[in-house]
């Protein structure tokens, strides 16, 4: 059980240090063709200290809330901060106290389990053609108490949920093709629960889509004009930017560190890694304090198409001589904060679906993606399986599986309409040495994109 | 001798409770570690963990639950937890808990040289920047890992396991002035650091062909669609084509192509793949799986016939078939008859891949995959490096023909691969 509060231990803080408390939870329920596969759940936790001496950092975690464990990860983070040099000079922090807590979980497993069974008999009744099925349900929280030596002390909770379902047909030529979709969100899941209808529309959408994708055809190689959805916009926003733009990255080479102050997209184009809300409205993951102690505060990347600035940490502001954004993330107890997205997302723009269709002459609508990568030249790929031709401004055949690549900078110059609702994503796990839940947003987006065929 | 108070705090409650049968699982974990992250910091990193996990048995139910424990009391939790999540499950979704065979293993290197361990990651980051400038080490760790994994059952049968290795992760770019390259990795597990990091003469020519990738880029693609895959791209790719094709939900529901092929040739008679853990060179690996049952060396292709799977247990039982090796990443193919020398001299126009970049192959086997940090092979020699191509097409179909697998094979502690050829996919 994670400390009460943290301030008891505030007397054995060193200079430069920052001690830490933290619980991850998780749940994990899945059912493959109605049978129970997977029921799981963890609880890993303990305390970590980090002592830095310039941008040389001292880091000691261990497992468990043993108070006495408490003095032993300091003088052992102390101790290994003594191992290193650095000449940098680390500007301090303003202290903060923030407390910012989710809502905490009460649904049971019982109950859980009861909606993963309802989701299942529906697409069982409703899907004649799916020959397989898998569909889970995880959850993951965690609770973090922070103090620093400077006088600062956060608390957080946050949680989210994760719907998974996936369904399998066979195709004309004998193929088996498949579909998914990833339902997810933060907070709660009892308000989740409660709108199982919404739920049964996603899966009436996606037994359409699976039948659709039984007569699909494939589609040609080349370059083509292309209406990015959700989901796969969300994608290039993290993969093909998010990363490039951290500015760990930036200083191990990456693309953008080519750019500031460049147009780098169409000036329809203005994207940030929010702190804790976004044009007023609330983002899947607020933060406040990260887990360097460093208040958070909005990261702005490209404004109007000009990248204007990168996600920051305490060192790689110092070195850059920048204000440090607070995205100093750490995964579970025993990991050293690295420079993590938040909620990264591109603005609204002003076209509706409808207009966004009716006014491509020719091309590919992408809906839904499998696996990304990207790296730092800014070169992404996306697999896509879930598509549709759109020919003469309407919606047309599915397509079989794809994939769809490009450079980040060149694609997001080239997008001529943006959709007017943004649509929220925070159900992956992003991976950069250390796992991490990043909230990504983003509208529709038409732009023009290389589709690799088969 | 392993500390048992933990597990014994566990199984005595659970007895108490009335459990049937219980496999308890404790694993403690101690890292030092050595990293830094581009130019922006450096870090001194040691963690010390100790995490509890149990399965509980009640009559054909199975519960299984983990927790970090630091004392008795976390203990008796987690077996009160572990027996309700057995009380709360479904009839015969695991098979029952077999007896724990006692047995007691310790491998590698236990204790690390800390001060070697500094010394080493800096003459890395040194010999780096003096033989290959441009290279810029994004994130670089030097680890010492040591895991003590203890099982007990509720008879009192104990088996442990504890071993100790050094891992190297290093992930870079070379940065130009006008431009910089994608991102390349080298990962290698050794049990001593008696060398310099440089010796290892996979890394120091992953290096090499990063910088080179600074080069003028290849005007045009491969004419030909034959592709060269060096060891360091293979490991995703067999991982994921096992996955998409042999784990449990492709082959219970036969969606899979290779689903109903079972011990037929489906693959090149060159082609003898395997999950193998217990090789010699593999590193940092536990010998007993998560129910504390000695893990075995499993063959998926034996010469293209198809012998094995990625099944759990409890679904290779119900379809009759050999049970995959768990949630292992040690591949390894057998290396072929022919000199990697001759296999690229034969090749008049290919690419040769660095790193391949995209997802898992659909159940029908179809892949897309960005080839990063990829040469063009003309006239038998590697010449320019080549960007931006995809490479698409069935990969069941083709490794029903593999062209040619090298005779020499690199093996990094974790999988051991040769290279190989292969024409039937496309490059585009």
């Amino acid at each position: 059980m994670i400390f009460e509060s943290m301030e008891q231990f505030r007397s054995l803080l060193p200079e430069e240090s920052v001690l830490r408390a933290q619980e991850n939870s998780t749940s994990s329920l899945a059912l493959d063709c109605g049978e129970l596969v997977s029921d799981d759940s963890g609880i890993s936790g303990g305390i970590s200290a980090s002592v830095r001496r310039g941008g040389f950092l001292g880091f000691s975690a261990r497992s468990g809330f043993r108070a006495g464990n408490v003095d032993a990860v300091l003088r052992e983070a102390l101790a290994n901060a003594g191992k290193g040099s650095s000449d940098r000079i680390v500007p301090p922090l303003p202290a903060i106290q923030n407390v910012n807590r989710m809502e905490q979980d009460d649904t049971t497993r019982a109950e859980r389990l009861a909606f993963l069974h309802a989701l299942d008999a529906y697409i069982r009744a409703h899907g004649p053609n799916v020959r397989a099925r898998y569909l889970s349900l995880d959850t993951f929280a965690t609770e973090k108490k922070l103090i620093c030596d400077n006088g600062t002390a956060s608390e957080s909770y946050f949680i989210r949920y994760a719907v998974y379902v996936s369904l399998t047909g066979e195709a004309a030529d004998g193929d088996s093709v498949s579909v998914d979709m990833l339902d997810n969100g933060s907070g709660s899941m009892r308000s989740y629960l409660r709108g199982e209808a919404a739920v049964f529309r996603k899966l009436d959408r996606l037994i359409d889509a699976l039948d659709r994708k039984r007569r699909s055809v494939f589609v040609t190689p080349g370059e083509k004009t292309c209406i990015l959805g959700y989901d796969p916009a969300i994608m290039l926003v993290h993969e093909a930017i998010g990363h490039t733009v951290e500015a760990d990255l930036v200083m191990g080479g990456s693309i953008a560190g080519r750019y500031l102050g460049k147009p780098v997209a169409s000036e329809l184009i203005t994207l940030g890694d929010f702190a804790h809300d976004m044009n007023g409205s609330s983002v899947p993951q607020p933060i406040y304090v990260d887990d360097e102690g460093t208040p958070a505060r909005d990261a702005m990347i490209i404004e109007n198409g000009i990248l204007t600035g990168y996600m920051h940490d305490r060192d790689s502001a110092a070195a850059c001589g920048v204000i440090p954004t607070g995205n100093g993330r750490a995964f579970s107890y025993s990991d050293d904060p690295l420079i993590r997205m938040r909620n990264t997302a591109i603005l609204p723009g002003s076209s509706t679906f409808e207009e966004m269709i009716s006014a491509t002459e020719a091309g590919l609508y992408l809906v839904q993606a499998g696996m990304g990568q990207a790296d730092t030249t800014g070169e992404f790929m996306i697999m896509i399986i879930e598509g549709y031709e759109i020919k003469n401004g309407k919606l047309g055949n599915a397509i079989r599986d794809t994939v769809c690549s490009g450079y980040a900078f060149p694609v997001m110059s080239s997008v001529d309409m943006v959709g007017d609702t943004v649509g929220w994503d925070i159900g992956g796990m992003c991976g950069k040495g250390q796992p991490m839940v990043t909230g990504g947003g983003s509208p529709l987006l038409r732009c023009r994109l290389k589709i690799g065929g088969n | 001798m392993a500390d048992l108070t933990l597990l014994q705090a566990a199984a005595n409650r659970l007895k108490e409770l009335g459990a049937d049968a219980a496999c308890l699982h404790q694993t403690y974990k101690v890292t030092c570690c050595y990293a830094s992250f581009s130019q922006s910091r450096s870090i001194l990193k040691t963690t010390d963990s100790t995490e509890l996990s149990a399965v509980v048995q009640l009559g054909r139910r199975q519960g299984k639950v983990s927790r970090v424990c630091a004392e008795e009391a976390d203990a008796v939790k987690l077996a009160d937890a572990a027996f309700a999540a057995a009380q709360e499950a479904a009839e015969g979704m695991s098979l029952p808990l077999q007896p724990i065979e006692p047995q007691a293993h310790t491998r590698g290197c236990l204790t690390p040289d800390a001060a070697l361990m500094q010394q080493r990651y800096t003459d890395f980051l040194q010999d780096t920047a003096e033989a290959y400038p441009s290279i810029c080490i994004r994130v670089g760790d030097l680890s010492h890992i040591r895991e003590a994994h203890t099982f007990l059952d509720l008879d009192g049968n104990c088996a442990s396991d504890t071993f100790g290795y050094y891992r190297f992760g290093a992930s870079y770019s070379a940065v130009g002035k006008e431009r910089s390259t994608a991102f390349m990795g080298s990962d290698l597990r050794m049990n001593d650091l008696s060398k310099p990091l440089f010796s290892y003469g996979s890394l120091t020519e992953q290096l090499e062909l990063t910088e080179k990738l600074l080069l003028p880029q290849a005007d045009h693609k491969p004419e030909e669609n034959v592709i060269l895959f060096p060891p360091q791209s293979l490991t995703l790719l067999f991982y994921m084509l096992t996955e998409s094709q042999l784990s449990d939900s492709p082959m219970q529901n036969k969606t899979s192509r290779w689903s109903k092929s079972f011990g037929q040739q489906v693959a090149s008679p060159a082609l003898t793949v395997r999950n193998a853990p217990l090789s010699e060179g593999i590193l940092g690996e536990p010998m007993l799986n998560d129910l504390g049952r000695p893990v075995q060396n499993s063959t998926i292709l034996d010469h293209g016939v198809l012998v094995g799977t990625a099944l759990s247990p409890r679904v290779a039982q119900e379809l009759s078939l050999p049970e995959g090796c768990g949630d292992y990443f040690c591949y390894e193919i057998e290396a072929g008859e022919t000199p990697l020398a001759e296999l690229l001299g034969g090749i008049r126009s290919g690419l040769l891949v660095g790193r391949l970049s995209g997802g898992q192959p659909t159940v029908a086997g179809e892949i897309s995959y960005v080839a990063k940090g990829s040469y063009l092979i003309e006239d038998g020699k590697i010449t320019k490096p080549c960007e931006g191509v995809v490479i698409s097409g069935n990969l069941i179909d083709a490794l029903q023909q593999v062209d040619g697998i090298s005779a020499e094979r690199h093996c990094n502690g974790s999988c051991s691969f040769p290279y190989l050829k292969i024409s039937k996919l496309k490059l585009s």
